[in-house]
């Protein structure tokens, strides 16, 4: 249940930026979340869902991208997708591979509507 | 209606907070390992041993982290080590904010090495950086 952790995280982002643009109202939150983070986007919907209630991001929608594990091979020179936990080059079958990507929780962008909308 | 670009990491909050740690304990000299694994993998056996090894040669602290019990720090505790309870009330990890609290409690005794075991669970802990120094874990799961 980290789930919770994290949208307490979002929230606090979200008002805060919400606040700056002066905004009314939040619409939508759109975040970015990596597979290796283990984060379900049920549980962190329903969690963001009951801490939104009473601030102006009531009712507003979380949209999330889930961002695949890449992996890179330093010898090959190629970037392959990491699937069923294989952290290993799919072409020479070295281990020592970089995570380019998989780690992501990040809030990307935010639509807000204004007192004069 | 309009759209404001973010691009902020979710945690950076508390990553702030995990690197306030990692100054803290620099300043205080403390090299921190941060244990994680899966309920039953031996993390407590694991503490006891070592603390058997070094506690003549450093001065250790451990922090034990535990949704519920003290068990754990009951069992370090027979070892005359110094040992902060972390009851998180159902959270499935430690985050640095706790940290923080608990260290505080070791007072002014200078520690070589603190150990911090984190809550039995190999998934959420492994988000949250708590401003150590290592990360143990077993790769395997087990």
């Amino acid at each position: 249940m980290h789930e919770f952790s994290i949208a307490q995280s979002i929230m606090q982002i979200v008002l805060a930026e919400a606040e700056r643009a002066e905004a009314r109202k939040v619409l939508k939150v759109s975040l970015k979340i990596g597979d290796l983070t283990a984060v379900s986007p049920d549980s962190l919907s329903f969690c963001f869902e009951l801490l939104a209630k009473g601030t102006i991001a009531e009712d507003s929608t979380l949209i999330i991208e889930k961002v695949p594990i890449m992996g890179y091979c330093p010898h090959c020179k190629k970037v392959f997708s990491i699937e069923d936990n294989q952290y290993l080059c799919q072409n020479c079958g070295n281990h020592k591979i970089e995570l380019t990507t998989g780690r992501e929780l990040q809030i990307n962008h935010l639509e807000i509507e204004h007192e004069t909308d | 209606m309009k759209q404001i670009e973010v691009k902020k990491d979710i945690l950076s909050a508390h990553d702030m907070l995990a690197q306030e740690n990692r100054e803290l304990f620099k300043r205080k000299g403390t090299f921190v390992l941060n244990l994680m694994s899966s309920p039953g993998a031996g993390k407590t056996t694991l503490i006891e041993r070592t603390i058997e090894l070094l506690k003549d040669t450093f001065s250790l602290g451990v922090i034990e982290g535990d949704i519920a019990t003290s068990y754990d720090a009951e069992r370090i505790s027979t070892y005359g080590i110094k040992v902060v309870q972390i009851n998180t009330g159902g959270a499935c990890h430690l985050d640095s904010a706790m940290i923080k609290n608990a260290f505080t409690e070791f007072g002014a005794d200078r520690l070589d090495a603190l150990i911090i075991e984190n809550v039995g669970n190999l998934v959420c802990p492994a988000e949250f950086n708590l401003g150590e120094d290592a990360k143990g874990y077993d790769p395997f799961g087990y």
